[in-house]
């Protein structure tokens, strides 16, 4: 809108009658009347208040956005370490090190959001969203899984390596369940949640949060899958307000993943 | 910045942009009073109006994106089946059970090795398919909310072709002109729609 009366279409940028229901130029649908009738707000200057809460919002992004781009620097960093025949499991401890470091990093510069989410675990009713955000996991996997195999998809053993090197049970369990689980939970559902949540609603946060988290697992057949476990771990950690429950929910499923592997089933 | 509002078209209270529901009769803010607001926000500012085309630019390449991928699946589905009869042929000498040669500094038998080479097609169409899905879906998103759809379509395009240039180095300069174009689009039309979120917020009453 332009002037009283007055709206440009969209498509061409011309100025219409604010009454007309399409554009004469080019036949865009322009709005309807009533909702245009009132008097255009003049633009002005922003404030430096204004212009420093933009950019604050800005660098916000822009931390997320750096945060993704370090991190799949160091997944490509472990996908070439592989392929020029380094030892496959301390190249993926080494990662795992380093991506637990980024972690305690991104948690510490955003520590007035993150830390409310570590100081409460919420009793009852955030052990019961643990539970049911695993049980939800569980019931989607037995169904997911099977279904992309069946496509013909290979799906890799998380387990598989550590195994192949001896390693003992104990650590498979402890690299493959818990450390990813506190340190994913750490960043994704604390720091990326709170940064993004300072520009976009409550469901957009979930949103990207949850396609940022399937993404950095770097398998189109896993993208889909990920990408509910990142919606099922974010909804648990608005509904408690705590890092707690995800974690748990996080551990038991990689837990369940890694055990079917050891005991040879073919689920998930 | 004075805020740019329209009237609720059933109780006359000031709907602001930005806002999810009307604050006088609590009725959601349709996708036309969006538009309306938004018109009116790029009319009255000449940056705005910018940041809209670019916004609008991008958030149009992840539908282009998303037909690209569809129309690719079957091509590339082809091209690896002639690639797959390829391989079958040179296979076909060995035994099931006989070891071959490391790949990759794994070992397989030649029945694993063809079960495999089998599969190679249909992964090629499966993960197309997705992609093509997910930039569908992201398109669609795009059109309600292009900060965190084209965000999110950068990222994933990103992936892909990181993706893609670890398992063939060779891809990386297949079709790099469209890449370029794709990233260029996108990430202009991601910076547009931070800008205008950012500037939405500043309207937004009480923010």
């Amino acid at each position: 809108m332009t002037d009283l009366g007055e709206v440009r279409c969209r498509g061409c940028g011309v100025r219409n009658s604010a009454y007309s229901k399409e554009c004469l130029t080019c036949g865009t649908l322009l709005p309807a009347p009533s909702a245009i009738a009132e008097p255009v707000a003049p633009a002005a200057v922003p404030s430096p208040e204004e212009l420093h809460a933009a950019a604050l919002g800005g660098q916000r992004i822009g931390g997320v956005a750096r945060l993704f781009l370090v991190t799949l620097g160091l997944v490509v960093a472990l996908f070439i370490a592989n392929r020029c025949g380094a030892p496959e499991v301390i190249a993926e401890t080494v990662a795992d090190a380093v991506l637990a470091l980024v972690a305690l990093a991104c948690a510490f510069s955003a520590r007035a959001e993150v830390l409310p989410l570590l100081t409460r675990f919420g009793g009852w009713r955030s052990l019961a969203a643990a539970v049911a955000g695993l049980a939800v996991l569980v019931v989607f996997g037995a169904v997911y899984f099977p279904s992309v195999r069946w496509l013909g998809m290979q799906l890799i053993a998380i387990s598989e390596p550590y195994r192949e090197a001896g390693w003992p049970l104990w650590s498979i369990y402890l690299l493959n369940s818990v450390v990813p689980a506190v340190f994913e939970e750490l960043t994704f559902r604390g720091y990326v949640m709170a940064r993004l949540g300072t520009l976009l609603t409550a469901r957009e946060t979930l949103l990207v949060q949850a396609a940022l988290f399937a993404l950095l697992h770097l398998g189109v057949a896993i993208y889909p899958s990920h990408f509910f476990i990142g919606l099922v771990l974010g909804t648990v950690r608005q509904r408690t307000r705590s890092l707690y429950p995800g974690m748990l929910v996080h551990a038991g499923w990689n837990a369940v993943v890694v055990w079917c592997e050891i005991a040879g089933l073919g689920f998930p | 910045m004075d805020a740019v509002t329209i009237p609720c078209g059933i109780c006359q209270s000031t709907i602001a942009m930005g806002a999810v529901t009307c604050p006088g009769c609590a009725r959601p803010v349709t996708d036309q009073d969006r538009a309306v607001l938004r018109v009116r926000f790029e009319g009255a500012d000449w940056q705005a109006h910018e940041r809209g085309k670019q916004v609008r630019a991008g958030a149009k390449w992840v539908g282009v994106l998303a037909i690209l991928f569809a129309v690719s699946a079957p091509i590339m589905f082809a091209m690896q089946e002639s690639t797959t009869s390829q391989a079958m042929q040179n296979l076909a000498q060995f035994h099931d059970d006989q070891v071959l040669q490391p790949i990759d500094g794994k070992v397989y038998t030649a029945g694993e090795l063809r079960r495999l080479v089998e599969r190679e097609p249909y992964q090629v169409l499966v993960a197309n398919g997705i992609l093509a899905v997910l930039m569908g879906v992201l398109w669609l998103w795009a059109r309600r909310a292009p900060l965190p759809a084209i965000a999110c379509a950068l990222a994933l395009y990103l992936v892909v072709q990181v993706v893609s240039a670890i398992l063939d180095p060779s891809s990386i300069m297949k079709g790099i002109v469209i890449k370029l174009i794709a990233f260029s689009v996108l990430y202009k039309g991601f910076t547009a729609s931070l800008a205008a979120r950012s500037a939405m917020q500043q309207q937004r009453p009480g923010v």
